[in-house]
């Protein structure tokens, strides 16, 4: 469990809702860290600044960028070979 | 000016053996206070006498694992070290084996998926082209997760035995930040370079 100093520019992090990109500080590493917080996360701390960030309290939430759609799949091949 | 001296009143004021009363005297009485830690006092007519009565600390006493080497005056306190008893030893993600009370063997376990500590084989998953027109991973940086191109999402890697061709699949379903455990690179997400993956470690 960690304890959250402070989070703050948040935005969107998925078109569906559930995830909302945040940079944070915890009490436990002393350095800001980009944070991916969403609704399905197993750690509690997780779930928590979902949902404290859907609420608005580290700020407005930046409207999500729908990324432009590839050609190619999400799925590719080996580019090694 | 020259006082004429009442040799009857002092007379007076003398006992048989010469000596003066009290009355006899301008302050005939002190006054005692008490300090803190201290009871008693009070006005006290000379000659007579008062009791001071320590209020404070009157004994000291050893329990448990503090032993004292005399109950007053001088007191020497001596720790004697404990012996506590762990009652329970719990076991947390990544370990199993618990809850022990007696005797039992702890066990490395797999983490729960996605949870602070587990492992994913993973990196990033960039749905677009565009920009960044390149992106940098480095090992042992943090990263968030996500679909972006420079986030990381968990990925597997396959075979097609029929074509003997090679794929990667992958999927955004990561929270919280990723260390990147595996060699660093640099790429172009406007090309769909998105099959760079490595063993990445949930931080937070």
């Amino acid at each position: 469990m960690f304890t959250l100093k402070y989070a703050k520019d948040p935005i969107w992090n998925s078109d569906d809702g559930q995830q909302i990109h945040l940079t944070v500080r915890f009490e436990e590493i002393n350095e800001d860290l980009p944070f991916n917080a969403t609704s399905f996360d197993p750690e509690p701390h997780g779930r928590d600044l979902f949902e404290r960030a859907k609420a608005g309290e580290f700020g407005e939430i930046a409207t999500y960028v729908a990324p432009e759609t590839l050609t190619q799949s999400n799925t590719t091949g080996n580019q090694s070979t | 000016m020259t006082q004429a001296f009442n040799l009857s009143q002092l007379a007076n004021n003398l006992n048989t053996s010469g000596a003066t009363s009290n009355t006899g005297l301008q302050n005939s009485a002190v006054t005692v206070t008490a300090g803190t830690g201290m009871s008693g006092g009070g006005s006290v007519a000379l000659g007579s006498s008062v009791t001071l009565t320590n209020a404070g600390v009157t004994s000291v006493a050893g329990a448990g694992t503090v032993s004292v080497s005399a109950s007053t005056g001088s007191v020497t306190i001596t720790g004697t070290g404990g012996s506590g008893t762990v009652t329970s030893v719990a076991t947390g993600n990544g370990l199993s084996g618990g809850t022990i009370t007696s005797t039992g063997t702890l066990v490395v376990a797999c983490p729960t998926f996605n949870s602070v500590g587990s492992y994913a084989f993973g990196g990033p998953i960039p749905t677009s082209a565009g920009s960044p027109s390149s992106a940098t991973f480095s090992s042992g940086s943090n990263y968030s997760a996500g679909s972006s191109a420079t986030q990381v999402g968990s990925s597997a890697v396959g075979t097609n035995p029929s074509s003997g061709g090679s794929g990667t699949t992958s999927s955004n379903n990561l929270s919280g930040t990723w260390k990147w455990m595996g060699a660093g690179f640099t790429y172009n997400p406007f090309y769909g370079e998105t099959n760079y993956q490595t063993v990445i470690c949930r931080v937070s």
